[in-house]
């Protein structure tokens, strides 16, 4: 599912090559504040996810393990992705790094995306599932919402492989239609991507689980087995995925304003809608039904608008799942 | 692995001694012309060829790999591609399966096509007149990060060393199942590799980590590379951005050659 040059257009790459740069940084500032500690706190090697060396070789072995294929349903074969066991294994800034090394290298050398198409692809294919990834993980493996038995440690990693390589192939057909080179239809393409990613993510998540169980059994002296963080870092971890969600579906569903909108807007006359405040808190489920209703926040112009009122929704919605599930959490 | 271009990069031309940054920045400069004009004005996106052409021409290299390599597309932009004629609006021209066929779309997937040859071209002429090293260089000489470029530069280092252990493995377990595994047997067979695999690298990050430690590595990589950008460099890169900007205006207004 690597996107090409061809099929996006400025107003998808800029922005999204500004999403992956933002992100990378604050990935590489939070690996770089860990590594710190870890020296500080005397360990050398602190951990198995350490340094320079060691992670550009694990950036090598992902693509290795690329090329080991398998079957996954009668006639189709899959291979690894990576980002979620990488995520699972390394924690997702360590595995954001990870993947966008491995995308560029993917994009120069055999010419999968292209250089513009880069940033959507580091998006789609590694920022995206290696924090939804992890987000699941740590919340199905560690916190447990739905008791002990549910889903247990390899269902969680199965869980968070499946729904992480889904998350980000279901960017895709946003981010085709919106740059609009095409004239697909956001439907199907939906359809068509959540189809077949459906089944590369099944063997994702099959892999991943065998992969981990596979090194836990020859690796049982290690402190490796997953990444493991503190309930501030895992919810720190899901406000990021909730902000990217939020704020990047809703830039994307920003695009394209439907005739009527168009025409008022043409004609000069401000529409009914204008008049009044478009409630921020209506937007919790950005693009994902209506192509594009005017959630903007006053005052501010444009994409950023939508975005803002995206992150407001998504910020709200946000708050809710986490109180309930601490409570529910509690009461257990 | 055949479609590497590195064997090709160590040749000597005129292109091959440019300044690395310089033939990425033109690159991209071109790859920002191709894709910005509109994907129907197929005709005129024709002239965008001359610059891999072009290119391929003074680094003396054979034609061929870059032919053969454009060809094996991606699925992902087959599927657009061959998708997109049916639902542009637009005159109808055929029907498929009863359905509606436009012009208009059918030109869009034919631009699409050749941006994507294009762009490709660009790509290929860049793997195949630098060596990795130097391209690694050359985009961090471009303000792309330390921590990346570095990663980037260990992985490409240690990557065929893994490749080669992968290829071995696969080799031993198809010799000894034929190559027919049931599909049980071959995801944990292909688990057992991948875990294998891991740990080896753990174990050879681990072991190559100390070994810089040691050394005294403070996190930056150094090369002994000094070069500067010469005036030859300048001149590429001009003349890179007047091809662009001259082919692009024609391609965009669409005006007659």
């Amino acid at each position: 599912m690597h996107l090409a040059d061809q099929l996006l257009s400025a107003k998808i790459y800029l922005p999204a090559a500004a999403a992956a740069v933002a992100g990378l940084s604050y990935c590489a500032a939070r690996v770089r504040r860990d590594e710190r500690r870890d020296m500080e706190e005397g360990g050398f090697l602190g951990g198995a996810a350490g340094s320079i060396p060691l992670m550009g070789v694990m950036g090598a072995f992902v693509f290795a393990a690329q090329m080991v294929n398998f079957p996954v349903l009668p006639g189709t074969s899959g291979h690894l992705g990576g980002a979620v066991l990488l995520a699972i294994l390394f924690g997702p800034f360590h595995a954001s790094i990870l993947m966008a090394s491995i995308l560029i290298v993917q994009c120069l050398i055999f010419q999968d995306g292209g250089l513009l198409a880069l940033g959507a692809n580091i998006l789609n294919m590694g920022i995206v599932p290696a924090f939804v990834g992890a987000a699941l993980y740590q919340m199905l493996a560690f916190r447990r919402p739905f008791g002990r038995a549910f889903p247990g440690q390899q269902g969680a990693a199965f869980m968070a492989a499946w729904l992480g390589v889904l998350s980000g192939a279901l960017l895709v057909p946003f981010q085709v239609v919106y740059a609009g080179v095409t004239s697909l239809p956001l439907g199907g393409f939906l359809a068509v991507m959540i189809g077949v990613h459906a089944v590369i993510g099944l063997a994702e998540g099959l892999i991943t689980v065998a992969v981990l169980k596979f090194i836990k059994q020859l690796y049982p002296l290690r402190a490796i087995g997953e990444h493991r963080m503190g309930a501030s870092g895992a919810v720190t971890l899901l406000l990021v995925v909730a902000l990217l969600i939020g704020g990047g579906l809703s830039i994307f569903a920003s695009g394209d304003p439907d005739g009527l909108e168009k025409a008022v807007a043409m004609s000069g006359h401000a529409g009914p809608e204008q008049a009044g405040e478009a409630d921020p808190q209506q937007t919790k489920e950005p693009a994902l039904s209506s192509p594009l209703p005017d959630y903007t926040v006053p005052g501010v112009g444009g994409v950023v608008s939508t975005a803002l009122a995206g992150l407001t929704g998504t910020l709200g919605c946000f708050a809710i799942v986490l109180l309930l599930s601490y409570l529910t959490g509690r009461a257990r | 692995m055949k479609f590497l271009f590195e064997h090709l990069s160590q040749c000597s031309s005129i292109v091959h001694s440019l300044d690395a940054r310089v033939k990425v920045a033109a690159t991209l400069i071109f790859t920002v012309a191709v894709v910005s004009v509109p994907s129907h004005h197929v005709g005129h996106l024709f002239l965008f060829f001359a610059w891999p052409a072009g290119m391929i021409a003074a680094s003396r290299l054979p034609l061929s790999p870059f032919v053969w390599r454009a060809l094996a597309l991606s699925p992902f932009i087959l599927l657009v591609v061959v998708f997109n004629p049916f639902f542009e609006q637009g005159r109808v021209v055929a029907s498929i399966l009863g359905l509606p066929v436009t012009l208009e779309g059918l030109l869009t997937s034919a631009g699409i096509m050749v941006k994507f040859f294009a762009t490709m071209g660009v790509m290929l002429v860049l793997m195949a007149t630098t060596p990795f090293p130097a391209l690694i260089g050359g985009i961090r000489g471009l303000g792309v990060p330390a921590f990346l470029t570095h990663q980037i530069a260990f992985l490409y280092r240690y990557l065929f060393i893994l490749l080669s252990q992968v290829r071995t493995m696969k080799r031993a377990r198809d010799t000894r199942s034929y190559g027919r595994l049931p599909a049980r047997v071959a995801i944990r067979s292909a688990a057992s590799i991948l875990g294998v695999l891991f740990v080896r690298t753990l174990e050879t990050g681990e072991r190559v980590e100390l070994a810089m430690a040691l050394r005294g590595f403070d996190g930056t990589l150094r090369d002994l590379e000094t070069r500067r950008a010469g005036p030859a460099d300048g001149l590429f890169l001009l003349l890179a951005v007047a091809f662009c900007v001259f082919c692009w205006w024609m391609a965009h207004e669409r005006l007659v050659i």
